[in-house]
């Protein structure tokens, strides 16, 4: 079974950002991707209120979807509510921040609450991680120290500079994980799964922007043994998110 | 024909390197016919040698390999003198310009007379792009406005940001400068690329692998994939580059 650990659905027309789920599904079924893991481009709270229900409702349209909650630290405990809300009464299965959208340094006390939160529901958090502020690997190892039980993943395994950064991190921390959504490097996957195991990479693809081929022979070029493709494919995420179904 | 619009050749001084006969065997493997070379940052500092080495791969690998001559503004009336050489003498195609490791605002009037050396002499230019300060699509698009004559290959399209926020600024580059071309080496967006070809044309984007630092096998899917037409394919694999560089 082959899980998409990183793709969203939003229509953001500011950004001219028109992705909603109708976009994503014939991507995922032109490539065989059995489930993927949704989050919006809105934050919450923030300028979109409804954000948490169109993802819900997406994913009850498309049970192929797995939803994650996205979130604004800045608003402190109405963040925390509505993390609440969207695990204890919508069921959502993770976290997802992007800490350049929101401009707030990952290891503040705003965000290490969410992450301590987080832990607590047992769900992940997926960081954007990458080349900017805000979103460095070294930037995210600091919340991470501060909440090391909570399973924290590196989207696009710290960019196209700081792949070393994240790959240290990963190695410091066995709660850290890394998708391997749009970043370029092969060659990377094959460094993490060497030093830590197939077990702590996912694949991501960060859909609908992205070409769902090139995202995917990106995990296939990265040189892995069968088990570890398919721990990489879908058997990690499965693992962590519990799907049994997809899991065996 | 496929033709790889940016290669980094010779022994690089940051632990990445590809020689001829390396790049040869990879382009092979991925059928890819000629490639678009220039010197990765020597570990000698010395692009004027850097520059003889790509040329000499240039005539032993005649027809798949032509080589760009690589030159830091930096260095004045001598980086003019090089182009001279490494243009008149010794054949090489164009200029290729990489304001991260030469350290310069590619904006930066220090540019320009590298800019007129291209426009006298006709000579297309690469600009490594969408380094942070350096090479943003703006601060490249200032600099092609400043020369409409000359044609300007802006590398990884311009954006090698992940959060996306680059992506309207390096599309605005290309709406402003008709004299731009893009690379699509690390290019993430499949949407940006097919809204390039549908909105500016075909002509605008270039296949380019980004070697050794990207994967040639990776890169080329990123074309060979795309949701574009057959002729805009053969455009971008391979017709752009012919008609810009050959």
């Amino acid at each position: 079974m082959i899980i998409d650990a990183h793709a969203h659905i939003d229509e953001v027309p500011a950004l001219d950002w028109i992705d909603p789920p109708e976009k994503l599904m014939p991507l995922l079924d032109i490539a065989g991707i059995d489930m993927a893991v949704v989050s919006t481009y809105a934050n919450m709270p923030g300028f979109n209120d409804g954000a948490m229900e169109y993802v819900y409702d997406a994913c009850l349209r498309y049970p192929r979807l797995i939803p994650y909650i996205r979130l604004d630290p800045w608003y402190g405990d109405r963040a925390l509510d509505v993390m609440r809300t969207a695990v204890e009464q919508y069921g959502f299965k993770g976290v997802k921040l992007h800490p350049v959208h929101y401009t707030l340094h990952p290891y503040g006390e705003q965000t290490v609450s969410i992450l301590k939160l987080a832990h607590e529901y047992d769900i992940p958090v997926l960081f954007h991680c990458s080349d900017e502020e805000m979103s460095l690997p070294l930037q995210i190892a600091l919340a991470v120290k501060q909440s090391p039980e909570t399973i924290v993943i590196c989207a696009h395994m710290g960019g196209f500079f700081h792949n070393e950064d994240v790959v240290r991190l990963m190695c410091e921390n066995e709660n850290v994980f890394v998708d391997t959504s749009e970043f370029p490097y092969p060659a990377y996957i094959k460094k993490a799964v060497n030093l830590v195991g197939a077990e702590r990479v996912l694949f991501g693809t960060d859909l609908p922007t992205t070409n769902v081929f090139v995202e995917m022979e990106k995990v296939r070029l990265a040189g892995l043994t069968d088990s570890e493709e398919q721990a990489v494919f879908g058997g990690n995420i499965a693992r962590i998110l519990k799907l049994k179904e997809a899991a065996r | 024909m496929i033709i790889d619009g940016h290669v980094h050749m010779g022994v690089g001084l940051y632990g990445r390197s590809v020689t001829a006969e390396t790049a040869i065997s990879r382009m092979d493997a991925s059928g890819i016919e000629a490639c678009i070379a220039f010197p990765a940052k020597p570990r000698t500092y010395s692009l004027a040698e850097a520059n003889s080495n790509v040329a000499a791969a240039q005539l032993k690998y005649a027809g798949r390999i032509f080589g760009l001559a690589r030159v830091d503004p930096w260095q004045g009336d001598a980086a003019i003198v090089e182009l001279e050489r490494a243009c008149d003498e010794l054949s090489l195609k164009g200029i290729a310009l990489d304001p991260s490791e030469e350290n310069f605002q590619i904006n930066s009037r220090l540019v320009d007379p590298i800019i007129q050396f291209a426009l006298e002499m006709d000579l297309p230019v690469v600009v490594e792009g969408g380094y942070p300060h350096v090479s943003h699509p703006l601060q490249i698009a200032d600099l092609a406005a400043r020369f409409p004559d000359v044609t300007f290959v802006m590398t990884h399209g311009g954006e090698l940001d992940l959060s996306g926020f680059t992506r309207r600024d390096a599309h605005t580059a290309m709406c402003l400068c008709p004299n731009l071309v893009m690379g699509t080496s690390g290019l993430c967006s499949h949407e940006r690329l097919v809204s390039t070809v549908d909105q500016l044309g075909a002509e605008r984007v270039m296949f380019e692998s980004h070697l050794p630092v990207m994967d040639e096998r990776l890169e080329l899917l990123r074309v060979t994939k795309a949701a574009i037409s057959d002729a805009a394919r053969e455009l971008a694999l391979g017709g752009n580059a012919r008609r810009v560089f050959l």
